[in-house]
């Protein structure tokens, strides 16, 4: 993030803490986009993470005052996670209500809508189904491997921003992106084909 | 092979920079010696990318606050962990403070029935038979006075005057259990004083009254009580008075309880004053 945005964001900030709601919504504006992508590849499912997203906006909005400097993306991302995991817990509780969504739904549910700038219809074509194969990959993995993951290679948070986001310790982030790196590569590996040709592994001479 | 799955946990570490030097350097002269790992490296770097290529999805509505949420997401206020805390504590010293009393009021009344051995100890040994026990429970349960333990005199303090009756004409010996109940009625700090009034045979005479008076208060009882150790010089403090001595702290510990209990209610309340 570049420094006039940075500095921009800060005021934001400051705004919004002494009770500017426009202000405050100035910064959804700017981070909803990521916070309900997170949400999406966490949950696999676009109502449960639009729920999220608008949790951890209210959320946010009531919590503010507990921001200290650092990354304000970080700082949203773990107040998306705890959402995310509230939602997870849910599932776990009443877990018939989420299979449905997991078998079957995925295949007649449209594809979102993608941030893309050369939307061409063919690329637009492509894209979704390499996002409809990345998602069904981060899906299978256990919610604490999927959560760590989405945070490291989806949205670039650092070790640290993910122990504090996910309330655990540097060990465990680090073992369970291994073990969710691995998984997911042997998931994909195993499906290559589906993939879009561009997107494959080319099996040159290593 | 337990070298490879060595390999195969620090990859990921790799592909991120995070292995420090010499663990970088050995992993990389690894890595050129040994194919499968490179596979590994290869395909995970490339799993890694892919997902980095994940494309992003908008929002697909505005998820801005409206002035409603807003208002409502900022009054909610959701108990801290002050305010949990203190709920807790004030639970805990309420129930400690029924266990405890519940125990001193028991104990008590058990520790009147067998007091008489310790009385045997003291000069009243032949003293009133079933008199003793009597006059000595109502004794100790008002040596703990607590409003309430003034109702559990009651019952007991009847037995005090026929007591007294049998006591008197016998002899001296006899007169300090039924002194006790009607002083006992009335004062915890008198304790010793049981002991004093052994000789006068006086005594249970003003005890009479006072016990017939004294069941229901309490703290008006303890300056009818003073007079009766005074009444006679001390002759000798028996083991009772180390016995009631020994039972102070009871009170202590349930005035502690009951401060802990007011005090973190009044806490409770101003958390709740100062949130809204």
């Amino acid at each position: 993030m570049s420094d006039p945005q940075t500095r921009l964001e800060r005021e934001l900030i400051q705004s919004a803490r002494r009770g500017d709601l426009h202000a405050f919504n100035r910064l959804v504006e700017s981070y909803q986009d990521m916070a309900y992508h997170t949400a999406y590849r966490i949950l696999n499912d676009p109502e449960a993470a639009a729920d999220a997203t608008q949790e951890a906006f209210i959320s946010a909005y009531r919590h503010l005052n507990e921001f200290r400097d650092g990354s304000f993306k970080a700082w949203l991302l773990r107040i998306v996670t705890n959402a995310c995991y509230d939602i997870l817990r849910a599932r776990q509780r009443h877990p018939s209500e989420s299979i449905d969504d997991l078998l079957g739904a995925d295949e007649e549910r449209e594809p979102p809508d993608f941030i893309d700038h050369r939307e061409g219809p063919e690329e637009r074509a492509v894209r979704a189904e390499l996002n409809r194969f990345l998602q069904e990959g981060i899906a299978a993995l256990p919610d604490d491997q999927r959560v760590v993951l989405v945070l490291a290679d989806v949205q670039g948070l650092s070790y640290e921003e993910i122990a504090s986001a996910t309330r655990t310790n540097l060990g465990t982030v680090k073992s369970r992106l291994n073990r969710a790196r691995l998984r997911l590569r042997d998931w994909l590996l195993e499906r290559q084909e589906l993939l879009p040709e561009r997107y494959r592994l080319d099996s040159g001479p290593l | 092979m337990s070298n490879l799955e060595h390999v195969t946990d620090q990859l990921s570490l790799f592909l991120d920079g995070r292995l420090n030097r010499r663990e970088q350097a050995r992993l990389e002269e690894h890595l050129r010696a040994c194919v499968d790992c490179r596979r590994q490296l290869a395909t995970l770097r490339y799993s890694v990318s892919l997902m980095k290529q994940a494309p992003p999805i908008r929002a697909p509505r505005s998820f801005t606050l409206s002035d409603e949420q807003a208002a409502r997401a900022l009054p909610r206020w959701q108990p801290g962990w002050l305010y949990q805390s203190l709920r807790g504590l004030t639970a805990f010293a309420a129930v400690m403070f029924l266990v405890v009393f519940s125990a001193d009021i028991l104990s008590t009344s058990r520790f009147g029935v067998s007091a008489p051995s310790s009385a045997q100890t003291a000069p009243a040994t032949s003293a009133p038979f079933n008199a003793v026990p009597a006059p000595q429970a109502a004794e100790d349960n008002q040596s703990k006075s607590v409003a309430t333990t003034a109702a559990a005199a009651a019952p007991v303090a009847p037995a005090g005057p026929s007591t007294r009756a049998v006591a008197q004409p016998t002899a001296p010996a006899s007169a300090p259990p039924a002194l006790p109940a009607t002083s006992g009625v009335a004062k915890p700090t008198t304790v010793a004083g049981t002991a004093e009034s052994v000789q006068p045979t006086t005594a249970p005479v003003v005890g009479g009254p006072a016990a017939a008076v004294s069941p229901q208060p309490t703290a008006t009882a303890i300056p009818i009580a003073t007079p009766a150790p005074s009444v006679e010089p001390a002759s000798a403090p028996t083991p009772e008075a180390r016995v009631r001595l020994g039972e102070l702290p009871w009170r202590a510990v349930e005035v502690g309880l009951l401060g802990v209990v007011v005090l973190s209610v009044g806490g409770l309340l101003a958390l709740r004053i100062y949130r809204a």
